[in-house]
């Protein structure tokens, strides 16, 4: 046992395996920083070239790369206000604002500790209760996935806090869009005009990079037709301090945690995670009302999570074979391809090559540390490029991703549309993020509902006999109450001195 | 005498620039071939074409290009290879079964008059399993089981539309008429394969390559296999076809696919490029590794093979009506 830790740990640390792992974290990053290029994608890619590999080194590629891709978003994201993954997309919601502040070099920085500690934390999780999580997560079924898909929709109260009702049309809008494509339980056609492109549903990537990038371009063009001067992206020297994380240090537990768990749940998916460490980042601050305007709390968050949901899913594939999101899913076949086959039997026929792999993650880590605390200064240079040549580079950034998902022209109009729309939005003061929260997580909840409903032979008691659905339930409903009852309780409070 | 010479001149190039392509043309292909895979990255099919592609680089230097066009059901994929120019440098590497489902469900455009076969790569089996410790031994065990307790007992597949629901609705129509079998869709056979190792459904409708680590770790049983006699590798599970008869024979065949148009011997040419690269030991071994068969068929069967998928399906659409 101990010789095995040991020997696979040796491995992983060869020449071999951390240089190849440092590959992986570099292309990685490019990968997630460059809108369109996704972990999933990257990882794919690099397993033709991992064919001939022995395990340990072909997963340290593999792992580093998908590592560095759901780090790397974060760059585009707060330096350009583009989503370089969807796992950057409530990065997004803090990133721009600071480096309008000018201290995009402080949210950089704190975005890539976070991702550390985030995939530190998870790393951790999956050296020493990887076995038991697994058997755990193993338990949900179709009413437990509803019941969180409900939970994740209730952080739409606290994404529009003070505007509630623009806040519900958002994520109604979203909710909409979100029933195009074939009927998940029946195969029927919804809402798609006969058209083949929408079969599927309405693709998430192009959605993001319209909404949130495109809209974006839309509103500088608009204040340089008003004639309004650019105003060029200071570059403070401002750097993240001790305190910075001190203060942030039950966030980032926190964050982390939520990210293992939701990792370790089979196909709840990464974006689904950033957006609940966020919403308990603001609920649990002492200024929630700087969320949106620029704060750290909210980059810990969202970067702690992201890096957390990848030890997260590699718990259930290793133990279960069972693959958590996309890149796993690939990941699974190269295991297959290595002669590996994922099962509890994996920890007792290999378990050199187990415990390289975990610590070639580890590994991946502290390279996407050191490599992003070095690239950092020159990203930032990005800065430097006058508006008049960054924007057009954003706009044939945002195309070159929205085709390149699936190769489609179609989904180039899809970002034309979610652009256009962000941007009417925008001028509206409807908030953007709970649109696309809809858009993740309704999916999931109904496929889950109907799923639950057809096992259950339309019973509905399956939703409140089991225990943990029940409990997720409840929670949710009086999360969702929470601004009527605080209301309430403010109203009682000030009644109680006037009486006084 | 300075025009003459530049008409002279002009005329010379003009000939070169003609007679350049008909010289090129010996060589097919002679430019890179686009590969148009409907899934996404990192499937089955798209490791089957980075091996396919690998192989013919290093061996012939003809470059793969594999463009993974998922989502649609396959559809939007498809309708780019019907209408791509048919010069035999665009190819599509669909499931047969898919590429015969989605157009007779919804009108996507092109039908299988549209296309032509080039060479079947690979074959995959249906396979129905159960958790290791159910008492359900064979599929007239999950009947009985279904019909001593209506509505407890279902079945998952990977969608709505799948192969393995039409194929079980054809079995329970056919031979157990009376019974109630509730289906359950998920989204992916890792889906079903997780839904079935956590006991929220009864049985797993899936396909042999995703199936087997869960066999080969003890979780899972399979009790009826889509295939004409028992597979090597998994000689305690029935096929169908030796419970119900050798009606219940499904091939889930992948193979390239030709816009119609497309001449034969730029078809023929590409048919031999895959024959020689699926009998070749590193491909073949390294097919197996990622748990796939090579079954090279030419175009000719192939063809055949893919009419009767087209016509089997069809029937089966129509007859239980799945689909209104």
């Amino acid at each position: 046992m101990e010789a095995a830790i040991f020997e696979g740990v040796m491995t992983a640390l060869s020449t071999k395996c951390v240089f190849a792992n440092a590959l992986g974290v570099f292309l990685g990053i490019i990968f997630g920083a460059m809108p369109g290029l996704t972990a999933a994608m990257g990882v794919a890619l690099l397993i033709p070239l991992t064919f001939g590999m022995p395990a340990v080194e072909a997963f340290s590629t593999l792992l580093g790369m998908y590592v560095g891709a759901i780090y790397g978003g974060c760059i585009t994201a707060i330096l350009v206000g583009t989503p370089g993954t969807v796992a950057a997309a409530a990065t997004l919601l803090e990133g721009p604002p600071l480096t309008a502040k000018g201290e995009s070099r402080r949210a950089l920085e704190m975005a890539t500790i976070a991702s550390f500690i985030g995939g530190i934390f998870s790393a951790v999780a999956l050296c020493t209760l990887a076995p038991l999580l697994a058997k755990i997560a193993m338990g949900f079924g179709a009413s437990e996935y509803f019941a969180v898909a409900v939970f994740g929709l209730t952080i739409v109260t606290s994404l529009s806090s003070k505007r509630p009702l623009k806040g519900l049309i958002s994520c109604l809008l979203g909710l909409f869009i979100a029933t195009i494509g074939l009927d998940p339980i029946t195969g029927d056609l919804r809402n798609t005009f006969e058209n083949p492109n929408l079969f599927s549903g309405v693709p998430l990537v192009p959605v993001l990079i319209g909404l949130f990038a495109l809209s974006q371009i839309l509103l500088t063009i608009e204040n340089v037709i008003k004639g309004m001067e650019f105003t060029e992206g200071t570059m403070s020297k401002q750097r993240i301090t001790l305190s910075d994380l001190q203060k942030n240090f039950i966030n980032l537990v926190r964050s982390s945690l939520i990210g293992t768990v939701i990792g370790i749940i089979p196909a709840t998916g990464v974006s689904a995670a950033t957006f609940m460490a966020y919403s308990e980042a603001k609920r649990f601050s002492k200024t929630p009302e700087q969320f949106g305007k620029g704060t750290l709390e909210g980059i810990a968050a969202s970067e702690s999570s992201n890096n957390a949901v990848c030890g997260g899913a590699l718990i259930p594939l290793l133990t279960l074979g069972i693959p958590g999101d996309i890149v796993t899913a690939i990941m699974l076949g190269a295991l297959m391809i290595q002669g590996l086959t994922p099962g509890p039997l994996l920890f007792v026929e290999h378990p050199v090559t187990v415990y390289g792999i975990f610590a070639a993650f580890i590994v991946s880590n502290i390279l996407m540390l050191v490599i992003g605390l070095i690239t950092i200064p020159m990203a930032r240079l990005i800065l430097h490029v006058p508006n008049s040549v960054l924007m057009p580079i954003v706009i044939t950034l945002c195309v070159v991703g929205g085709f390149s998902v699936n190769n489609s022209t179609f989904d180039l109009l899809l970002v034309a549309v979610f652009g256009t729309a962000g941007y009417l939005m925008n001028k509206c003061a409807i908030p953007l993020p709970p649109m696309l929260l809809a858009m993740i997580l309704a999916p999931i909840a109904e496929t889950n509902f109907r799923r639950a409903l057809s096992i259950s032979q339309n019973d509905f008691s399956i939703f409140y006999v089991n225990p943990i659905a029940m409990t997720i339930l409840v929670i949710s409903f009086f999360i969702l109450l929470q601004p009527l009852y605080v209301t309430a309780w403010r109203w009682f409070r000030r009644d109680r001195t006037f009486v006084v | 005498m300075q025009r003459i010479t530049s008409i002279l001149f002009s005329l010379a190039a003009i000939c070169i620039l003609l007679f350049t392509p008909s010289l090129a043309k010996a060589a097919y292909p002679d430019r890179p071939v686009t590969i148009i895979i409907p899934f996404g990255p990192g499937g089955a099919v798209d490791i089957a074409a980075r091996i396919l592609a690998e192989y013919v680089q290093t061996k012939h230097g003809i470059t793969f290009n594999i463009v993974c066009k998922g989502g649609g059901a396959g559809a939007p994929a498809l309708l780019d290879v019907a209408k791509a120019k048919p010069d035999g440098y665009t190819f599509g590497f669909p499931a047969i079964a898919t590429f015969s489902t989605t157009p007779q469900v919804k009108p996507t455009g092109y039908t299988i008059n549209d296309f032509r076969a080039v060479a079947q790569i690979s074959v995959m089996w249906l396979s129905l399993a159960v958790n290791a410790d159910s008492k359900i031994q064979t599929v007239r065990d999950l009947f009985d089981a279904a019909k001593g307790n209506p509505g407890k007992t279902n079945f998952a597949t990977h969608g709505a539309l799948s192969t393995q629901r039409l194929f079980m609705a054809k079995l329970i129509g056919e031979k157990a008429p009376d019974i109630k079998l509730p289906h359950v869709a998920y989204i992916s056979g890792h889906e079903v394969s997780t839904a079935l190792l956590g006991h929220h459904v009864v049985s797993g409708f899936g396909v042999t390559t995703n199936q087997k680590p869960y066999v080969q770790s003890g979780d899972f049983r399979i009790i009826g296999i889509s295939s004409p006699q028992r597979l090597a590798e998994f000689p305690d599970s029935p096929t169908f076809a030796e419970q119900f008869g050798p009606d219940y024979v499904f091939p889930s065949s992948h193979g390239l696919i030709a816009p119609q148009k497309t001449p034969t011997d730029k078809v023929v040419a590409m048919q031999n490029i895959i024959k020689e690269a699926l009998a070749d030991p590193s491909v073949k071994e390294k097919f197996a590794k990622a748990g796939l068969t090579t079954d090279y068929l030419p175009a000719d069967e192939f063809q055949e093979v893919i009419n009767k998928v087209w016509q089997d399906i069809g029937d089966m659409l129509k007859k239980y009506a799945i689909v209104n």
